[in-house]
């Protein structure tokens, strides 16, 4: 066979490499996806491409739950839906018995939409409008208050509609070894919590049986779950002995971290998350030091990210290589910040999706923007490619098909890929048609 | 099943308004009878009158016995379910029909007056015998019959007793042939009688038939061995229909049909004959006859004596709410192959969470010889590994300081703690058992549960402890290498008494992609097994509480039925329509359809094929295996081959796999048996409920939705 060429490549030699033999990465080829070729894929639904495996989504899922169940008697996972409300994403995981946890009115409607019953759905957000609150309260759903202007505009709604609906209120702490969360809910170290608790009890025209708190996003530090849910047992504790309220429920939020790697960050996500096991031991330790043997309230997780990064992938195509000026090697692909937003806090890992040859070099990925700060990944070794190559961006589950943007490009088909290797379309590629059907022309132009 | 000539064809959601009363009258006349030969049935009743109308005499004051017996019934205030039930007249028509055909001849004033005092000692009698959980029999009847003959002699026409007119029956009578035993029942005699009879027996339960045979044949070895060469007479006739009543009474009413209970009616057939020819002397001295009187005495002697059984089996206890052998059968077949043969409930998993049985019964390790009924727990991860990171200290074991968890309700009996947990693959077998919590569940059952972490035991001896309460926490101490849970169920208190095979009950099990519940399992080695983690919507959802109301339509034939939760005496809850009655049982971890009586057309029937067991489980898909009875899909000649599940069980059900499927707002559960599919489609969010048979091409489907408050006064 005739040899393939490689590409002749200057190295700057590095002093105070890590290791005396220097970086020498080794690259792990991603060429399928739950065994179907990624090839396969690409010339199936086109390039670029977001995959989900249902497979990982859920393991991943089991596994919390698993963990739950091992520490915790009574338990419930809200589905965090704006980490990813893809219809068929949701289906899956309401398969495994998540309930849906939505921060939104249209969250709202399509968790409805799919068919999920009022009492499975967990209505969070700082922004509830009267009339998203009537329909919840309609639907049954559970809603979780941000601030007094809420608590008024619920007693409102419900006043109105002649019920008494069962309710929650969101708490923060500050004392948390997380950055500061405190702009959802009312504080609990300050006396702001309890203070609207009492005064929901005083009005009566709610019954409070949720103490809700969310630690913060991306939280490695395990031990806050610890401090969190003791400090919110101890308020539900406090409300059942001067008010009788008895707190049936206790909303640990999410925030799990993912095993993505934040820019930040030094050692690898893979190394650096806490396992579900962690997490999960962490709250029940907090729990058990505020309510030791007696019984305890049904325990609610919304872990979004941690469940669903895994599970998807990004295939782009190569379109050109350049060099800048900085000596580095720049490799432009078909897809950027617009699909994957999530680049800008994490270091994603990029894999070839093919075989390569050759010296891996210092390379920035970037996106097909007409914009500077489209990079996909800043700086990671990688061997040559050429134009027409595939890469793999990993881990890119969460949050990308919710916060993705439709800019100067149309955003592409998302493909599941199921247990037997079967796989379909979940969301179909935009057209321009898509596009422009929402737009209007005014008659006078 | 049984009662069918009462069925009325009517649409069941029309009001019922005449119908009760029509039934409540043929009730009370009717299983007076039908009793007689320990049936409730109706059909059978009508057959026993129509033996006593071969002698009208017998049957007016019969008939005149039933109008007084039900009057002083309901005067008493007895109830009306005593009327309905005919136990207590049924004295009264036997005290009548053994003074109407009995030697002394009697007035019908006789007739009345014993009709009610047979009444009063059928109460008393009940009374006193249920505090020993036993039937009256027909002491009430014998005694009430006694009184009326003592008193005939009072009148002027009495002349003295011989020893054959002590049997009641004259002996001119006999010799005619076998149709005089069944016939003998009645206190009449004749061929036309006894087939009457027989065909009452037969209509109620082919079973019993053969019970009834087989206890004649009890006589027939008596009388070889006793009287061989003595003419057949009264005597002989007297412990015939005694050891027919006792043979029928204990083979199929008061034991389950079986093998053994058939070898039980012949032998309880010839004591019954045995203890007739021994009393009969007495009853000559006393000048009372018999009556039926051994075959009470043979019957509860028995009955009393077999409960000092180790283990009651072959023949087992019949439930005493079956209606007739079949039912009994088909009872404690379906109990014992849905829900297992242990005599007691079946512990919890001791522990929250998936763990793996990484030694079992009979294991390669410890659990030998009179130890080889244990378990040993941990978990391990994704990776095959017990622990997370280096696996070189206890609290890197993935089921170090877990908690660990009551397997039965019971009362904390001995509690070890202060032995400190053992590095990794240290071992420390002077204290084999390390900390262990020894917990008592009522007479000779323990449980055990060792190598706990030092100082987690939160509780003491002689604390009481619910199922599920925590102990302590998983530990390395004892005889443990590397931290895991020991758990075995043993005999005596003391640690190292001998260990029992105990199962834990609603186990669900991971292997590779599937997850199986199973109700009742001893968990094998390698096995992932975790409790139930219990989904509160789904049992909201088919909570059916008491006093609910529930429409079942068929949308194909556009059949309706109304259905209302009820909780009857014994604390069955039903769902219960003007049809059938589907039994319920909705514990903490599922619902159990049990059982389903009623008539054949009831839609409640495609219930119990549809959803036998729904796990309220949170798992996404599982798979389970439960049985139903054959009956609900096959017609009445199906009835007549009942007698080959005596000898064949298994051959009255079908076993069912059962596969569930949750999505958004709702669980489908698809069944395959040998011969049909069903399909469940339950709704979470208080929707209707959708049920489907399929048999071959044909498929039926039964929409069960709750009834609205406002529907339900227009149906009220």
């Amino acid at each position: 066979m005739k040899p393939r060429y490689e590409r002749p490549v200057i190295v700057r030699h590095q002093v105070g490499s890590i290791s005396k033999f220097g970086s020498r990465p080794s690259i792990r080829v991603y060429d399928k996806f739950e065994g179907v070729p990624i090839a396969d894929l690409v010339s199936a639904y086109g390039s670029p491409l977001i995959l989900f495996s249902e497979r990982l989504l859920r393991e991943r899922m089991r596994e919390l739950r698993d963990q739950m169940a091992t520490r915790i008697p009574r338990f419930t996972i809200g589905w965090s839906y704006k980490t990813n409300y893809l219809g068929a994403v949701c289906r899956v995981l309401h398969q495994e018995g998540a309930w849906a946890e939505v921060v939104s009115g249209l969250e709202m409607q399509m968790a409805l939409r799919l068919g999920m019953p009022g009492h499975q759905i967990l209505f969070n957000g700082p922004a509830k409008t009267d009339a998203e609150l009537e329909m919840a309260f309609t639907k049954g759903a559970h809603v979780q208050m941000d601030h007094m202007d809420e608590v008024a505009l619920v007693e409102k709604v419900a006043e109105r509609m002649g019920i008494r609906p069962k309710v929650g209120i969101r708490v923060n702490m500050t004392e948390l070894p997380t950055q500061s969360w405190d702009r959802f809910g009312f504080n609990l170290e300050n006396g702001s919590a309890l203070e609207a608790a009492r005064r929901i009890v005083r009005r009566g025209v709610l019954e409070i049986d949720t103490l809700h708190i969310h630690v913060g996003t991306f939280v490695q530090d395990a031990d806050a779950y610890r401090l969190a849910a003791k400090g919110i047992a101890n308020l539900a504790k406090q409300l059942r002995d001067e008010s009788n309220v008895s707190i049936d429920t206790i909303d640990m939020g999410g925030g799990f971290a993912s095993r993505n790697t934040l820019q930040s960050q030094y050692l690898p996500g893979e190394q650096a998350t806490p396992s579900f096991s962690q997490y999960v031991e962490k709250i029940a330790a907090g729990l058990d030091e505020a309510y030791g043997g007696a019984e305890w309230p049904r325990i609610v997780l919304e872990t979004g990210r941690a469940i669903v990064d895994d599970s998807g992938i990004l295939v782009a195509s190569v379109v050109g290589n350049k060099r800048l000026t900085d000596g580095r090697r720049a490799v432009i692909i078909d897809a950027g910040v617009n699909l994957l937003p999530t680049a800008w806090w994490y270091r994603h890992d990029v894999f070839p999706a093919q075989d390569v040859h050759g010296t891996a070099e210092p390379t920035v990925f970037v996106g097909p923007l007409c914009m500077n700060i489209d990079v996909v990944r800043d700086r990671i070794l990688f061997p040559a490619l050429k134009a027409g190559d595939r890469v793999v961006v990993g881990r890119i589950g969460a949050y990308n098909v919710t916060q993705w943007m439709q800019f100067i490009t149309a955003r592409p088909n998302v493909v599941m890929v199921g247990l037997d290797g079967n796989h379909a379309i979940i969301r179909r590629a935009e057209t321009v048609e898509t596009l422009v059907q929402q737009e209007e022309m005014p008659a006078w132009l | 099943m049984a009662l069918s000539s009462t069925r009325v064809k009517t649409r069941a959601h029309v009001g019922p308004t005449v119908r009760p009363t029509v039934r409540a009258l043929l009730e009370g006349g009717l299983r007076p009878f039908s009793q007689i030969v320990l049936s409730r049935n109706l059909v059978t009743g009508g057959f026993v009158l129509a033996a006593l109308c071969t002698f009208p005499r017998a049957a007016g004051a019969a008939l005149v016995a039933v109008a007084v017996a039900q009057g002083c019934t309901l005067g008493l205030g007895f109830g009306r379910n005593a009327a309905r039930d005919g136990v207590y007249a049924s004295a009264a028509v036997l005290t009548a029909l053994a003074a109407v055909t009995g030697p002394d001849g009697s007035s019908w004033a006789l007739v009345i007056a014993g009709a009610a005092l047979a009444v009063l000692f059928a109460a008393a009698f009940s009374h006193l015998l249920a505090k020993h959980a036993l039937p009256a029999l027909s002491l009430p009847f014998v005694a009430a019959a006694w009184v009326v003959q003592l008193t005939a002699r009072l009148a002027p026409h009495a002349d003295g007793a011989t020893m054959d007119h002590l049997a009641v029956i004259p002996v001119e009578w006999f010799g005619t042939g076998w149709l005089d035993v069944p016939a003998a029942v009645l206190y009449v005699h004749g061929t036309i009688a006894g087939l009457l009879v027989l065909a009452a027996i037969a209509w109620h339960s082919r079973i019993a038939l053969l019970l009834a045979v087989v206890g004649v044949m009890g006589t027939v070895l008596a009388h070889a061995g006793l009287r061989s060469g003595v003419d057949i007479g009264p005597t002989d006739l007297t412990a015939a229909f005694n050891a027919l009543l006792t043979a029928m009474a204990l083979g199929g009413v008061f034991f389950v049909p079986h093998p053994a209970s058939v070898l039980l009616a012949f032998v309880s057939g010839a004591l019954a004959s045995v203890v007739t020819y021994a009393l009969f002397p007495l009853s000559g001295v006393l000048s009372l006859p018999l009556l039926s009187l051994p075959f009470a005495l043979t019957a509860l002697l028995v009955m009393t004596a077999l409960r000092m059984r180790e283990r009651d089996r072959n023949p087992s206890t019949a439930l005493l709410t079956a209606t007739s052998p079949e039912d009994a059968l088909e009872r404690y077949l379906m109990r014992v192959r849905r829900f297992g043969e242990f005599a007691w409930l079946p512990f919890r998993l001791p522990f929250r969470g998936t763990w793996t049985v990484t030694q079992g019964h009979n294991g390669a390790h410890t659990h030998k010889g009179p130890w080889r009924h244990a378990f040993d727990f941990e978990i391990l991860g994704a990776d095959g590994n017990a622990w997370e990171g280096e696996g070189r200290e206890p609290r890197d074991f993935r089921c170090y300081n877990l908690p660990v968890l009551a397997a039965g309700t019971g009362t904390v009996e001995s509690v070890r703690d202060g032995v400190p947990d053992n590095a990794i693959g240290g071992m420390n077998a002077r204290e084999n058992w390390g900390n262990t919590v020894v917990i008592a569940h009522g007479s000779d059952l323990y449980s055990v549960y060792s190598h706990l972490k030092p100082g987690s035991i939160a509780v003491k001896a002689g604390d009481p402890i619910r199922a599920g309460a925590e102990l302590g926490r998983c530990g390395n101490s004892g005889r443990s290498l590397v931290p895991h849970l020991h758990f075995h169920v043993q005999r005596g208190p003391s640690l190292g008494s001998e260990t029992l095979a105990a199962d834990f009950g609603d186990v669900v099990s991971r292997a590779d992609r599937t997850v199986t519940i199973s109700h009742r399992v001893i968990p094998a080695e390698g096995a992932r097994v975790r409790p139930i983690m219990r989904d509160e919507a789904l049992a909201g959802a088919l909570a059916f509480a008491p006093g609910s109301q529930w429409v079942l339509t068929d949308p194909a034939s556009s059949a309706t039925e109304v259905a209302r939760v009820e909780v009857d005496l014994w604390g069955r809850r039903a769902l219960r329509s003007a049809r059938g009655a589907l039994y319920l049982e909705s514990y903490e971890n599922a619902l159990v359809v049990v059982a389903f009586d009623g008539a054949h057309d009831s839609l409640l029937r495609y219930v119990l094929l549809a959803m036998a067991r729904v796990p309220f489980d949170q798992e996404g898909t599982m798979q389970w295996t439960d049985r139903v009875p054959r009956r609900l899909l096959f017609a009445w000649p199906w009835a007549f081959l009942d007698l080959l599940t005596v000898v064949a069980p298994g051959f009255n059900d079908w076993e069912v796999h059962y596969a569930s499927r949750r999505s958004e707002g709702a669980l489908a559960i698809e069944g395959r048996s040998d011969s049909f599919r069903t399909a469940a489609q339950l709704s979470l969010a208080g929707n209707a409920h959708r049920l489907s048979i399929t048999r071959g091409s044909v498929e039926r489907v039964i929409m069960l939705a709750p009834q609205d408050n406002d529907q339900r006064s227009e149906v009220s």
